[in-house]
């Protein structure tokens, strides 16, 4: 769980960042006085905050799947 | 319900952050002059600046550093409210050959950009021949955040990415105050909340590091500069990641508990030293290093201190938020292994 989690991390972050090499995308980034810039930032601090949550999520259902085997046995 | 206020505090002001983070609008602000480097005489230089309302009723100057005017510009053109085409005569005797470029006008008022024309083949004398200075008209802005060169509409992600780091630092305080206290009573509870203290401040160390490296692409030109405070930053994130590692290698759960205790004592000190003390004695690109306190009156204004505060105590919040729900699971976990034994 945890090696697959930094591998897609890993792998998001090469992509991002060949993507953004793009000059098409960076005409973008600095666009409009770079707000880009601060709309991608603020982007990626929700973005991984709840990808952090969806998996405290999913630990927790297993939690509850076990405590419902336990207590049915 | 009050019990769970904090959370309720923690969400209402990271949608407050959100709402005026999104909705503030910029200060004006001058951006460039061109040519930088001019000969005395006639000169067309291109003005551009950023949310500003230049028209007709725009004066232009030049100017020395201490505000006395050197020159009065003459409008040619004016493109869109941004950019103006302005006619200046220099003189061939001036008091310095790097002179500010002011534009003033009723809604604007006067913005400045020191250094922005050098005189190559100006005399400097210190006669005081030129005395006119500008004034402010002060306009009344509302709430602005204030215009910076380089960082324009990105000083938004101060909300963003510089209180990931203050989140970090309260997640590790938490972790290290624990790990200090699991040495005293040896209890798992402490043990437990020391290590989900570090798992949550690792993953807004993640953020602060992928934030602040598309940040600075974007302003400083490069993904990763060789500036203290980054490479203290990722030393910081290593040094955790070790503790994490450390966990993991030890089976008995006492050992375990005890050392990474000592450890994260240590890394504690580490990252301190790493993210607050290293920076502030030498250059750094961050603003309040380099021996400057951070948060001078340079760098943050009132506006965005009415946004950076609680942007701060906000996401702090959501992060305790996190680790009490971590710590709860860990302790579900634990009555569920404990019971099937």
């Amino acid at each position: 769980m945890k090696s697959k989690t930094l591998a897609t991390t890993a792998v998001f972050v090469v992509l991002s960042q060949t993507v953004l090499a793009n000059s098409a995308l960076e005409e973008t980034m600095f666009r409009s006085g770079k707000i880009y810039t601060f709309v991608l930032v603020a982007f990626l601090v929700f973005a991984v905050l709840v990808g952090y949550l969806i998996r405290l999520d999913r630990k927790l259902s297993k939690l509850e799947r076990e405590l419902e085997n336990q207590s049915k046995s | 319900m009050l019990k769970n206020g904090w959370k309720t505090l923690g969400v209402l002001l990271v949608a407050y952050t959100l709402w005026m983070t999104f909705t503030t609008p910029l200060k004006p602000g001058l951006a460039a002059v061109s040519p930088v480097s001019v000969n005395t005489g006639a000169n067309l230089l291109e003005w551009s600046a950023y949310a500003a309302n230049l028209s007709d009723s725009t004066a232009f100057f030049l100017t020395t550093g201490d505000g006395k005017v050197v020159s009065r510009g003459r409008v040619t053109h004016i493109d869109r409210s941004q950019r103006a085409t302005v006619l200046f005569n220099i003189a061939d005797t001036l008091p310095t050959q790097s002179l500010d470029a002011v534009c003033v006008n009723s809604i604007d008022g006067k913005l400045v950009l020191p250094g922005a024309v050098f005189v190559k083949n100006a005399t400097t004398s210190t006669a005081s021949k030129w005395t006119d200075t500008i004034a402010d008209p002060h306009p009344e802005f509302g709430f602005v955040f204030p215009y910076k060169s380089m960082l324009y509409e990105s000083i938004r992600n101060l909300n963003f990415h510089v209180t990931m780091w203050f989140a970090l630092l309260f997640c590790m305080c938490y972790s290290v105050f624990y790990s200090v206290k699991n040495l005293g009573n040896n209890s798992w509870q402490s043990d437990m909340r020391a290590e989900n203290g570090v798992a949550v401040g690792l993953v807004f160390a993640f953020i602060g590091l992928i934030t602040g490296s598309i940040w600075a692409r974007f302003t400083w030109g490069a993904w990763w500069v060789d500036d203290t405070k980054l490479n203290g930053a990722a030393i910081t994130v290593l040094i955790y990641l070790a503790y994490v590692i450390l966990r993991g290698a030890i089976n008995e759960e006492q050992k375990r508990a005890r050392i990474s205790a000592v450890y994260n004592i240590f890394a504690f000190v580490m990252m301190i030293v790493f993210i607050q003390v290293l920076p502030r004695m030498t250059d750094s690109l961050h603003p309040g290093n380099g021996g400057n306190p951070a948060f001078s009156q340079y760098d943050l204004d009132d506006n965005l201190r009415a946004v950076f505060y609680p942007a701060v105590l906000g996401w702090i919040l959501i992060g305790a938020w996190i680790i009490s729900i971590k710590n709860r699971m860990t302790m579900v976990n634990r009555k569920l292994t404990t019971h099937e034994e």
